[in-house]
């Protein structure tokens, strides 16, 4: 009997299946083990014989596992994401393919300056998109930035106060809010614009209350000058 | 500096595309290709310091930006000098490498990112006009003269909201060399001269 995997496609033979294929908590959880695997390598944060064992998982997937762990979203996903925070498609299959635009662009912004990787759990953040229903649609876009924040004590352990987080998702909600560039490495160049802007713009967008109405205001004011 | 930035007839107006900064980044990286395959010239830029100054640019200029659509025009000559003043006050762009029988006595490689932003900015300030209010850019003959491009460098370390003024200079235009950080509307420009021309100009005030 063939084993079917939740999203429809069947994993292929003498290879293992692209991390696209896979349910989103098997996506979460890959991407868990690596990072902490490669997170405890050079510093031996883990304890024997947890070090130990995290390492042998970790090489069991050798390159593969680290090429699944990286994050994946298409050209399509990326529209179905802005359609989802514009509000014209509010299905969870929208709400899912935001979950993993989000990731995979916090990932890019990471790879680009460290400080401002954060612990996303695409599985979480689908489940907190689809609960985010604001009295005014004109404030979905900042209520659904305030759902994805990573909790509090992220901060303390970023040693940052959260405010690398915090630009990193501004600059991912201001980009999908922008016109759509034409092709995915389009979009790609488009959020590392989005990035330096931000960045550029970091005192006004760090600044005042993190209220929803406000923030969609910026970020409908920064995507507009993309 | 001839530039061939792309404008197709369904995009925007022009004068709205160059507020973005996607259109900002790529009309300046164009730029920088060009320079270089015309000098020879090779150029480094800071990305972060390049987005800096369109935030900052962009600021300024929605904080004179008239009010009366009739201004729009001469507000676009005022814009580019806006852009000069802030690409000169920020430098986001280094040279790696002149080209061995460079010139010192030609203003490209007198100060090679002055004439990067200069010509970037006459370009974009022509091609505006031209296409959006079908008007035409005269730059003048200090563009090529060594002393001007002395004076505007000197000038412009010291004070860069004179380089608003310069730019009018290469542009073939009139510079407003007293305040030039102000943009002034056609009317306004009206108005001062009928008060003031006839004492400042003519002694004898007729």
């Amino acid at each position: 009997m063939s084993r079917r995997d939740p999203q429809g496609a069947l994993p292929g033979h003498g290879a293992l299946p692209g991390l696209g294929t896979l349910a989103m908590p098997l996506r979460d959880l890959l991407r868990g083990v690596t990072s902490v695997a490669a997170a405890a390598e050079p510093s031996r944060l883990l304890p024997e014989p947890l070090r130990s064992r995290v390492h042998r998982v970790f090489e069991s997937f050798g390159e593969a596992g680290t090429q699944f762990a990286q994050p994946h979203a298409d050209h399509e996903d990326i529209r179905r994401a802005a359609r989802f925070v514009e509000g014209t498609e509010t299905e969870a299959a929208a709400a899912q393919a935001c979950a993993r635009v989000l990731v995979f662009a916090l990932d890019r912004l990471r790879k680009t300056r460290p400080e401002s990787g954060l612990p996303v759990s695409e599985t979480l953040t689908a489940m907190r998109l689809q609960q985010v229903s604001p009295e005014a649609r004109s404030d979905r876009p900042g209520a659904q930035m305030l759902a994805t924040r990573p909790p509090p004590a992220w901060s303390e352990i970023a040693g940052h106060g959260g405010e690398e987080a915090d630009l990193a998702l501004f600059t991912v909600f201001a980009w999908l809010m922008a016109a759509r560039a034409e092709s995915l490495p389009a979009e790609e160049r488009l959020l590392g614009l989005a990035f330096a802007l931000t960045l550029a713009l970091r005192e006004e967008v760090l600044a005042g209350p993190l209220d929803r109405g406000d923030l969609s205001a910026k970020l409908h004011n920064l995507s507009r000058d993309l | 500096m001839a530039t061939q930035m792309a404008h197709r007839d369904d995009d925007p107006p022009l004068h709205k595309s160059a507020q973005r900064m996607r259109w900002f980044i790529g009309a300046f990286e164009d730029q920088i290709a060009r320079t270089s395959r015309e000098t020879g010239t090779r150029y480094r830029v800071d990305q972060i310091c390049l987005a800096e100054v369109f935030a900052d640019w962009l600021k300024a200029f929605r904080a004179q930006k008239p009010a009366n659509s009739a201004d729009n025009p001469s507000y676009v000559g005022f814009a580019a000098g806006l852009m000069l003043k802030t690409l000169i006050r920020k430098k986001p762009v280094t040279v790696e490498a002149l080209p061995e029988d460079a010139d010192r006595s030609n203003p490209a490689y007198f100060w090679p990112e002055g004439y990067l932003y200069v010509a970037f900015c006459l370009n974009v300030r022509g091609l505006v006009i031209a296409t959006d209010y079908h008007g035409e850019q005269h730059p003048g003959a200090e563009l090529s003269d060594l002393r001007t491009w002395w004076t505007f460098r000197e000038n412009t370390e010291r004070d860069a909201g004179l380089a608003i003024a310069f730019l009018d200079l290469f542009a073939g235009e009139e510079p407003e060399w007293t305040m030039p950080e102000i943009f002034r509307s056609g009317r306004m420009r009206q108005v001062v001269g009928r008060f003031y021309t006839p004492e400042i100009g003519d002694p004898d005030g007729r």
